[in-house]
């Protein structure tokens, strides 16, 4: 997929902002995290009967303005999970390959880390993450990060943005460039957390308009 | 498996069911926001459904090694913390208004079924149930937190969340089959039973043991030959884990209770037990038949005037006793705790 | 091996920097509006486990108790935490010497109730600044006053009451929770220098163990907590300890371990009964037919210790068969007609000595029945009381006291048996007994088994029955005076009691007697008090509510109220004010008479509307202070400085050290009341209103009140402590240890029993290294009791109880109050509070059910169709109430439980048990004229009953609970 340069991000802040509209959308397919790669046997144990990360699609597009990069996603949710009380929130991730060529399923490894960004309906927030394998993840460097999401007409609209320049140890993303991009989705109402999600098969290639 | 292992022995027949450990634990440590609704120390009347309710039924643990799921207790199963219209009742002007829990007439609290029990009046039975986290050899929890944000010490046994690293995923709290771990929905991280460790590192006892009025809990090393918890678990045989068949080794032991003789149907006392043996198999293993044979042949010796080390430390006339090494008053240790100025006092 | 676990490096470094603390959120919320947290700075640590060390830390902490009765258990040492300028939690002191190895210590004494406090201070319900109603009486219509303004008005109508109506019409409502210390005494010496009228409520309280009294002429008698691992056999019997001896009940649990049989005697199978080696259910009310047949077996098998009787107590002494009374030595020979007489087998005469139990070789006749020929030369048959005992005895055989009972007569032979068979028995004194109508038969009925068996004064051995222990000082400071000078002060009395001791009589009858002069004695140096069920049944119209009692009380001779008229009328008992004369000030001070009196829906009917002013001192906001006029926000027990009676049980003063400054606008009650009596000085100066005379004649000086009341400035607003040190200064049993000691060490042993008449009838020495005996002046030292035959008396021959054949104890079956119903509701103290304190916090309903409900049998709830937590309709004859249903196994069928301390907003409508307990007062409580059955302090004054409370109960439909 492309990240279309735009004169000013500003205008892409919002996930249902009308310039979205002019914004080509990839349609990224979506899969169950594979259960063998759970962290441990509980968590095997406790979903090997249960389906999850059931999103079969989700929608992803992408601009950046050469300083900051906005990644807008829109998935389908009968009704949102804000993750209130003690509610599991809906969720998204955005991940990208810190160095090597990092396993997505596996969230990266020690040589191969990945840098993501999360955002969560509950507190409608935006962090960024590192990780270095699964279970693995730890606050990410300062890129900035910001999001924003909201649920209409059975669809979460959730836009990500970050700064394309990043502190050491975080993903540098380069105007004219092209790396990869992974996602993942979770499903509050299924208890869905940590390594139970839908994820995309694999990284997409993702190329940054000069 | 750590080096060395903290453990408790609590005495069901001292215990009153009175909450003050609970209270002391809640004062000490569960007050700030987000903890309204947590009892690190509870007390139950069993029979009964317990708290969260019933847990026994939620699932966790091993069997035959292998983890076990488990189900993710709600807050309103381990009892909703009731807010009151204090204000509208008492300085409200409405001289109608009645004090009330908030969200309606609740059905379920953390004590709800307080002193009901079993059986059939008069052959009626209960008895109290005081619990908190097991601090388990194989903790259930530990292996279950996709983070690894669950550790045992090495020094001690204690098992804690590294609160800095959890992210609230609650996958330990299923995987607990005592589900002694509570969710703050405030901070979004999980939290339990410390063991007091603020207090056990520097040899003052729990909250829960110190404070406890029952002189219920005992304290100690598991490998220390000449503590009481080595005694009562190991020696005399009398204290057991609560569903040993859980399989994660909990390091909190239990003196089963005793209870008067159940009546016939013209309401004469008869040799049977009170509390069918068959329930607290269910609850503490087959062991517990001879636990209570031996509690029983020891107080019937010190009726008889013999002398009983086992009755003896029961009774551990003199109460630091019940808490091995954990023996020194908060007030021994003052000096360090001072706030002045702002600052943790340096005074040693 | 090391104490402590390694400990991290954090603690030696001052690495943290000026880190705050998050305050606990409750502390939060209430701090706020104190802006005392406004320059906390946010909290910052390193980790985790930081954050809670640092939880673990203080700016302070002293040493503190809670001001409140608590009774059996009390009192408790604590480490009060503080920081930031708040209390933020509290922990057991646990420093109480063991007293020998072979007992256990008593720590680490503490509840669930005292361990919160901390939190429960800062609560919504506290009170923070005067107010004033604004809207009718009980509408909640409030307006915050300055303490100026709520003053003067209350002093203003204080001096429009006692000029134009007279002082007694003024009344210090004194609820249970008076301490004994500073700020009662503030309270007391306000009233005698008044002369205003103090309720004695604790026979109102259901608590007066008038069976105690009428059989030991005295009520207090408990032991040290220790001397229970002294027992082989211990009886629970009208008490659940496990509920309200909290601090106390592992010397139960212990002593079992150790070989003692624990015997739980009750309707339901309580919290206490799990516990025990033998439980024996009964029905409630029922316990005499029990007590009466184990008495009946301990005489058939020839168990009785005759020695003891014959030395202790009335059994040897003859009655006559013609009136029933004593045969006494005017009877003979025309000599002293309050000497009593006893006869040997030989046939030979001989007075028992009023002097001491000594019998000096007399070996009376027990079974004696003979004819003698009395002064006047007629001639009449006489017999010993222990032939009399023995006879009514015979019909308590354990078959038809079972039918009496429901005990199993095979289970009363085995609790028998244990009895008799005990090297040592002794009984765990609740006060439940007290609360049910015939309970002072219950209670002798009981004490026979312990007498008949010389099971009295021995380690581990004797009955309990009143717990008080406090310091002697107290009276000197609120007379201002000493003993010396107080005794010679009186009148009429006074000469009296001097009289008494140029005759040798015993310091406890002395100073017991010395007592009732604060109920009649217009000379007496102390407050005036009166009997507080009387008032409310006289002046607040209770005894309206007994009209049918005729209906419920089987053999009940005379309506109640013409009994409580009659006694009034023929002196027995004392009411003050008088019946025609209507009381015009309440203050209630440690009341809360609304949510506590029995029938307490007609004192807003009958006595509110005679009220000038109602006026409520307290922490909290109660239900009575929501019918208050002025509600004053006392300190709360961390926030002043002060000291409490306690029991034998925990021979301990209990002190507690001002931690933090009053919340909001709150002030210590002795400065409240201090400054109430400068208020009045002031507005008697500016009104020119110098001195009248009160009610019973005395000068009472208006425009020096205050200095008065300071001792010319000496102990001012401000000293509460200085006033606290001084009353322990005066005492014979405290002063051995300084003030500064106890403050700073929270406690300290008494040294003695002292001569307070709410203590000197234990009668027994207090020694350092052996738990508390009690009346062993009595059976070893062989001083009289103060009874009307000097011994222990079970033979009464008063006119009264020869009319209610209540002459000696036997079982009565229980009345039906309210009405025929087919269930009995009975109650008794809760685990969850003690009175109202904690009954609405958080905490404690967050453990219980957060509203209030009635205990159930499943077998009554099957029957009507009600399961738990299900709304029900309970009601009689006299009223209703809504309550939700607890259904337990462990209820007895035929018997629900209403635990008690509910406050009426609990309930819908407002309406609680209360509303359905008529409580009629009993008409042989009323007795007078009698050497020992007579008003004295706590003791000898009518109870009030709602344990035999009839009512049915019906389920709510759905519809009809959704409207609550």
């Amino acid at each position: 997929m492309q990240s279309l340069k735009v004169t000013d991000i500003s205008g892409f802040l919002d996930p249902v902002a009308r310039p979205w509209n002019g914004i080509a959308a990839e349609r990224v397919d979506m899969m169950p995290s594979p259960l063998g790669l759970q962290p441990n046997d509980y968590i095997i144990a406790s979903w090997e009967e249960r389906p999850y990360g059931e999103l079969e699609v989700l929608s992803a597009a992408s601009v950046h303005d050469g300083q900051r990069i906005a990644v807008r996603l829109v998935w389908e949710k009968d009704k949102p999970s804000a993750g209130a009380g003690e509610g599991f929130p809906d969720a998204a991730a955005i991940a990208f390959p810190v160095r090597g060529d990092p396993l997505l399923m596996q969230m990266g490894s020690a040589d191969a880390p990945i840098h993501a960004l999360q955002w969560r309906a509950r507190g409608n927030e935006t962090r960024s993450v590192n990780a270095e394998g699964i279970g693995s993840s730890k606050p990410g460097p300062d890129v900035a990060a910001a999001g924003k999401g909201g649920w209409s007409g059975g669809n979460w609209h959730v836009v990500m943005t970050r700064n394309l320049a990043v502190p050491q140890g975080g993903a540098v993303l380069v105007s004219g460039h092209a790396t990869r991009i992974g996602f993942a989705v979770w499903n509050g109402h299924n208890e869905e957390r940590a390594g139970i999600k839908a994820v995309s098969l694999d990284w997409i290639d993702l190329e940054l308009e000069a | 498996m750590s080096d060395r292992q903290v453990a408790m022995v609590i005495d069901l027949n001292k215990c009153i069911g009175c909450q003050t450990c609970t209270i002391a634990c809640k004062t000490m440590w569960t007050s700030k926001e987000g903890m309204e609704g947590m009892w690190w120390n509870t007390v139950s009347t069993a029979p009964g459904e317990g708290t969260p309710k019933g847990w026994e039924q939620m699932g966790g643990g091993f069997r035959d090694g292998k983890a076990q799921p488990g189900r993710l207790p709600k807050q309103s199963e381990f009892g909703d913390p009731w807010e009151f219209n204090y204000e509208e009742t008492l300085f409200g002007g409405d001289p109608h208004a009645t004090l009330k829990p908030s969200g309606g007439d609740p059905d379920w609290g953390t004590n709800w079924d307080e002193d009901v029990g079993g059986g059939e009046y008069p052959n009626s039975f209960f008895f109290y149930i005081p619990r908190i986290c097991n601090h388990c050899t194989k903790p259930a929890c530990m292996e279950a937190c996709p983070r690894g944000a669950i550790f045992k010490r090495d020094e001690d046994g204690i098992v804690l969340i590294n609160e800095d690293h959890c992210r609230g995923f609650r996958f330990c709290q299923e995987a607990c089959p005592y589900k002694e771990i509570y969710y703050n929905a405030v901070t979004g991280k999980s939290q339990k039973c410390l063991f007091c460790l603020p207090r056990m590192e520097e040899g003052v006892a729990t909250a829960c043991s110190r404070q406890c009025p029952g002189r219920v809990r005992f304290l100690g090393f598991l490998d220390d030959e000449d503590g009481p918890i080595h005694k009562l678990v190991y020696d005399h045989k009398v204290a057991l884990p609560l569903h040993p068949e859980y399989e994660t080794e909990p390091n909190v032991f239990y003196i089963p209770p005793l209870a008067p003789p159940s009546f016939d149907a013209e309401g004469n006392p008869t040799e049977e037990d009170r509390i069918p043996i068959t329930y607290l198999m269910s609850l503490f293993g087959g062991e517990v038949v001879e636990a209570l044979e031996t509690l029983k042949a020891e107080k019937a010796a010190r009726k008889r005037g013999e002398p009983s080390e086992l009755m003896d430390t029961l009774i551990s006339r003199n109460w630091v006793d019940l808490f091995g090494p954990f023996n020194k008053s908060p007030k021994d240790i003052e000096a360090m705790r001072l706030m002045e100025g702002g600052q943790l006092g340096t005074a040693q | 091996m090391t104490a402590a676990l390694s400990r991290r490096s954090f603690l030696k470094a001052g690495a943290l920097g000026a880190a705050g603390l998050a305050m606990p959120d409750f502390v939060a919320r209430t701090a706020s509006s104190l802006e005392a947290l406004a320059a906390t700075p946010p909290p910052e640590f390193t980790s985790f486990l930081d954050v809670y060390r640092k939880q673990w830390t203080w700016d302070k902490t002293v040493r503190g108790t809670h001001m409140i009765n608590c009774w059996y258990q009390a009192h408790c040492a604590f480490d009060v935490y503080v920081r930031d300028g708040l209390v933020f939690r509290e922990e057991q002191a646990a420093e109480y010497q063991q007293l020998r190895p072979e007992l256990p210590d008593m720590n680490p004494r503490g509840c669930q109730k005292g361990c919160c406090f901390s939190h429960r201070m800062y609560e919504p319900t506290r009170l923070k600044y005067p107010i004033r109603r604004v809207g009718e009486r009980g509408s909640g219509q409030w307006e915050r006053v300055t303490w100026e303004e709520a003053l003067d008005d209350i002093a203003d109508s204080f001096l429009d009451v006692v000029t134009e109506e007279g002082t007694d019409r003024v009344i210090w409502d004194l609820g249970p929770d008076i301490n004994i210390g500073a700020a009662n005494a503030a309270q007391a010496r306000f009233a005698q220098l008044t002369h205003s009228i103090c309720l004695d409520s604790n026979s109102s309280n259901g608590d007066g163990h008038r069976g105690a009294f009428e059989t030991f002429g005295n009520i207090y008698m408990e032991r040290g907590i220790e001397d229970y691992f002294y027992s082989d056999v211990i009886l629970v019997w009208g008490a659940n300890p496990v509920y309200t001896s909290i601090p106390n009940a592992h010397f139960f649990t212990e002593a079992r371990y150790n070989g003692t049989d624990v015997v739980v005697i009750s309707p339901d199978y309580s919290a206490s009964a799990i516990k025990a080696d033998l439980w024996v259910p009964v029905k409630p009310g029922t316990d005499a037919a029990l007590a009466l047949t184990i008495a009946h077996l301990i005489v058939e098998g020839d168990h009785v210790d005759k020695a003891f009787v014959s030395e202790q107590t009335d059994l040897p002494l003859l009655v006559r068969q013609d009136t029933g009374a004593f045969l006494t030595e005017a009877d003979l020979d025309g000599g002293d007609e309050e000497s009593f007489v006893m006869v040997d087998a030989a046939g030979g005469f001989h007075i028992a000595e009023r002097k001491t139990l000594d019998l000096d070789g007399v070996e009376p006749d027990l079974d004696a029945t003979l004819d003698v020929t009395l002064d006047d030369g007629t001639q009449v048959a006489v017999r010993t009381v222990y032939s009399l005992l023995k006879e009514r005895l015979a019909t308590y055989t354990p078959e038809a006291a079972s039918e009496m009972c429901g005990t199993a007569p095979g289970l009363i032979r085995r609790l028998a048996d244990m009895v008799i068979n005990a090297r040592a028995l002794s009984n765990v004194a609740g006060s439940s007994m007290n609360k049910y109508f015939h309970g002072n038969l219950t209670e002798r009925a009981m004490i026979l088994i312990w007498v008949l068996l010389g099971q009295m004064g021995k380690p581990g051995s004797g009955y309990s029955a009143f717990g008080f222990l406090a310091n002697d000082g107290w009276e000197d400071y609120v007379s201002g005076l000493r003993i010396p000078e107080r005794m010679a002060f009186g009148t009429e009395l006074g000469l009296d009691l001097l009289w008494d001791l140029a005759k040798g009589e015993s310091s406890e009858i002395f100073f017991k007697k010395m007592a009732t002069t604060n109920f009649t004695d217009p000379g007496s140096t102390l407050p005036v008090w009166s009997s507080s069920a009387l008032f409310w049944h006289v002046h607040g119209g209770i005894v309206d509510l007994a009209e049918d009692a005729k209906k419920w009380i089987p053999g009940l001779k005379q309506p109640v109220r013409e009994a409580i008229n009659s006694a009034l009328h023929k002196n027995w008992i004392p009411l003050q004010p008088a019946p025609d004369r209507e009381p015009r000030i309440l203050f209630h001070y440690c009341a809360n008479p609304i949510r506590s009196v029995r029938g307490s829906q007609k004192l807003l009917e009958v006595l509110w509307p005679k009220l000038v002013k109602t006026v409520v001192i307290d922490f909290r906001m109660t239900t009575t202070a929501q019918h208050a006029d002025y509600v004053l926000p006392a300190a709360a027990w961390y926030e002043t400085t002060d000291h409490k009676w306690v029991t034998p049980l925990v021979p301990y003063n209990h002190v507690t050290n001002k931690a933090v400054e009053p919340l909001g606008e709150s002030q210590n009650d002795f400065w409240i009341i201090t400054m109430l009596a400068k208020h009045i000085q002031k507005r008697a100066q500016e009104r020119g209103i110098t001195s009248i005379d009160s009610h019973l004649g005395k000068e009472i000086v208006l425009d020096n009140l205050y200095e008065d009341m300071t001792m010319d400035g000496a102990y001012s607003e401000h000293d509460v402590d200085k006033a606290a040190g001084a009353i322990l200064e005066y005492s014979s049993n405290l002063s051995h240890v300084s003030w500064e000691e106890q403050k700073e060490k929270g406690f300290a042993r008494y040294s003695q029993i002292g001569l307070s008449p709410l203590s000197i009838g234990n009668a027994g020495e207090l020694k350092e290294d052996e738990p508390f005996i009690p009346l062993t002046y009595h059976t070893k030292d062989k001083q009289p009791y103060p009874t009307q035959t000097r011994r222990i008396q079970f033979y009464l021959d008063h006119p009264v109880y020869l009319e209610y054949d209540e002459y000696l104890p036997r079982f009565k079956a229980p009345p039906q109050m309210g009405g025929d119903y087919p269930l009995t509701m009975t109650g008794g103290h809760t685990r969850w509070s003690v009175h109202g304190v904690w009954q609405d916090s958080r905490h404690m309903q967050r453990l219980n059910r957060g509203q209030p409900y009635m205990v159930i049998s499943a077998e009554d709830a099957a029957e009507r169709g009600i399961s738990d937590g299900d709304w029900m309709r309970c009601f009689n004859d006299v009223g209703e109430f809504t309550v939700r249903s607890k259904v337990s196994p462990a209820a007895r069928p035929g018997a629900t439980i209403m635990w008690h301390a509910w406050e009426n907003y609990h309930f819908p409508g407002r309406k609680g048990p209360r509303d359905v307990s008529p409580s009629p007062l009993n008409p042989v409580e009323l007795a007078g004229d009698h050497p020992h059955l007579k008003f004295g302090m706590l003791e000898g004054q009518p109870g009030t009953f709602d344990r035999d409370t009839r009512i049915e109960i019906e389920r709510l439909s759905d519809e009809e609970a959704a409207r609550l």
